[in-house]
């Protein structure tokens, strides 16, 4: 009876991850496929749409963009989330929990409000229809992932551990260099990696603030409302390959996908 | 030069409307090693981190070799602490953690892994030197934090529950090492601990504090023969304490009516008035089982359990008005007496073992 059970929840899970899987896998095998047309039987192995892809400047151009764009957001989301989230740890202050509450509420806004709120703000400000734009819109999206996943190492950090660097003559800044960052580092690189794949794939808001700045997903629809080509087949599998590999990356760094055992340290 | 390193004067320490520390004053020698001992809660905990000036007293002072060190923060003292949770860093090597406060201080990288490896050897760590704190027994992890706070060869340590985490044997060769380290460095060592065994083998005075408040500064043997009140008498748990009224004081005792008869304590240097109720202990290992000897003390009461403690028995009386008495005999005398539970049984102790307490608390 057990057996049963833990064969058919494996089953289950099986069935789960094939269709999470299956739009991507049949992405990544028609952008190999020589037919124009997202056809089955596949009539075989051509890597031209690549070559067509990668050979638009357009496409380049908002390749560049993104990463321009995803690097800084992901060093800055890491940098702000690690100030919000140790202030979290060390500090006791007024509002504390409405503050906790504000650096965790824009993941629960729907993309399309929070991208018509950042063209309206941002527009009124003078920074609409650029790649600065851009830039603040994905901080403010990715500071909260940034923030929860250093406050998730924060949380496992013994408090007397900086009063010991104190203790030691560690002044509050040599503490926050010698104890804090290298405990939390770890949980740094992923909340880097993270944000700067949200940053990456992140279309609704870059769309409505971008203007004639595509970022590559801006740039994946533009290609939609001209055509169905392969290219998009081509484009979405280096898409999610670049975001994989950042998660994955991420994953390995914040021990997320390890099992129980203490974290191991350098 | 001031006499004593160390002078704690009337500190207050409150978080709110909690005091955590009221009033409180001792000093420490230089070379002394000094327990503060308390159940928890008692604020000893607090006072070693006012020391360390993790904590701000509230009102009071605290100097260092005649120094004041409030408002100096943690980072500008030189008194390294032992954390009961060692708090030692998982992200560096035994070898970085001992040398992190020469590090800080500015210390070049050879002369202070040098210096580290020194302390490493002295407490028998040196082949660990590369390993991964996480990778070391419990024991020796203990002794990496001793290590650590000890490289940089300060005046005073500070120990917080020293041996709270190591198992009984561990702990007496701890102790043992703790005891010749201080002996052979002359370093001064404040200890926290809310274990008697701990403080009475370890420390020339104890310090001990209830409620925020210091019961009694002394030497083990006096704390342990002489306990200042009521307090610490049930704290040190070996003596027995009864109550009675003054009938006569006849030079250095007294002579007291209570439930179990009349009585004689010495009162030493107390003033009691006669007719004032006070009470009296006895030292559970003075008292003997049988007949009187000498000018003694008698009480009739019924053997209720008793307790193997070593070579030593620990018998649990009552006597009439449900008094309890409580008694250590070495083994060979309890068996001697042949007495078994529910037994009607005689004890007696002699006059100097029963002393009024200094205080009233």
């Amino acid at each position: 009876m057990w057996n049963l059970i833990r064969s058919s929840g494996r089953l289950y899970t099986l069935a789960v991850i094939a269709v999470i899987l299956a739009p991507l896998a049949a992405s990544l095998v028609f952008s190999f496929n020589a037919d124009r047309f997202p056809s089955l039987p596949l009539k075989g192995f051509t890597t031209e749409w690549y070559v067509l892809t990668f050979t638009d400047p357009l496409v380049i151009d908002a390749f560049q963009r993104s990463f321009l764009v995803a690097i800084p957001v992901g060093l800055v989301s890491t940098l702000l989330g690690f100030a919000a989230a140790y202030s979290d740890y060390r500090y006791s202050f007024r509002g504390k929990s409405l503050f906790n509450l504000m650096m965790l509420l824009p993941p629960t806004i729907p993309a399309v409000i929070m991208g018509l709120a950042m063209l309206a703000y941002l527009s009124r400000v003078g920074l609409a229809g650029n790649a600065y734009s851009i830039f603040i819109s994905h901080v403010v999206t990715g500071l909260p992932f940034a923030m929860a996943l250093i406050r998730l190492r924060l949380a496992q950090m013994d408090p007397s551990l900086e009063q010991a660097a104190w203790n030691l003559r560690a002044s509050p800044v040599q503490s926050l260099v010698h104890v804090v960052i290298p405990f939390s580092l770890q949980s740094l690189f992923a909340a880097f990696l993270i944000t700067t794949a949200v940053s990456f794939d992140e279309f609704a808001v870059a769309w409505f603030v971008s203007g004639l700045e595509e970022t590559v997903p801006v740039r994946v629809l533009v290609f939609l409302q001209g055509q169905v080509s392969p290219r998009i087949n081509a484009i979405g599998t280096a898409i999610f390959a670049t975001s994989i590999l950042l998660v994955v990356l991420a994953m390995s760094f914040s021990g997320l996908g390890k099992s129980s055992k203490p974290p191991e340290t350098p | 030069m001031a006499n004593h390193l160390i002078e704690v004067d009337r500190v207050t320490k409150s978080f709110g409307d909690y005091a955590a520390v009221t009033q409180t004053s001792f000093n420490v020698a230089r070379g002394e090693f000094l327990a503060i001992m308390g159940s928890s809660g008692c604020g000893k905990t607090t006072m070693l981190r006012m020391l360390a000036g993790l904590e701000e007293p509230s009102t009071g002072e605290i100097r260092l070799d005649g120094a004041s060190q409030n408002g100096l923060p943690a980072w500008e003292r030189d008194l390294p602490l032992v954390w009961q949770s060692l708090a030692l860093f998982p992200f560096l090597s035994v070898l970085d953690n001992v040398a992190f406060g020469l590090k800080m201080r500015g210390v070049p990288k050879d002369k202070r892994h040098a210096q580290s490896r020194m302390w490493l050897k002295k407490l028998e760590l040196e082949e660990f030197a590369e390993r991964n704190v996480s990778q070391l027994s419990g024991g020796q992890r203990q002794r990496v934090a001793l290590a650590r706070a000890l490289v940089t060869e300060p005046k005073v340590l500070l120990l917080d529950e020293p041996l709270s985490a190591l198992d009984a044997h561990l702990s007496v060769r701890m102790q043992a090492l703790l005891r010749s380290l201080q002996r052979e460095l002359g370093i001064t060592f404040i200890s926290v601990t809310h274990s008697q065994t701990e403080a009475f083998s370890m420390a020339d005075r104890v310090v001990v504090m209830s409620r925020g408040k210091v019961e009694q500064i002394g030497a083990p043997k006096d704390i342990y023969r002489h306990p200042a009140n009521r307090f610490v008498a049930e704290f040190i748990g070996n003596v027995n304490i009864f109550r009675g009224r003054v009938e006569s004081v006849n030079g250095n005792t007294a002579t007291l009516v209570t439930p179990l008869g009349r009585m004689s304590a010495s009162c030493g240097t107390v003033k009691t008035p006669v007719g004032a109720e006070c009470d009296f202990f006895v030292n559970a290992d003075q008292m003997a089982l049988g007949a009187v000897v000498g000018n003694g003390n008698l009480a009739s009461a019924k053997l209720l359990s008793y307790k193997f403690v070593g070579n030593m028995v620990t018998l649990y009386l009552e006597s009439a008005g449900g008094i309890e008495i409580k008694l250590s005999v070495p083994e060979h005398a309890y068996d001697g007496a042949a007495v078994k539970i529910g037994d009607q049984v005689l004890v007696t102790w002699p006059d100097s073992a029963a002393h009024l307490f200094h205080q009233s608390a």
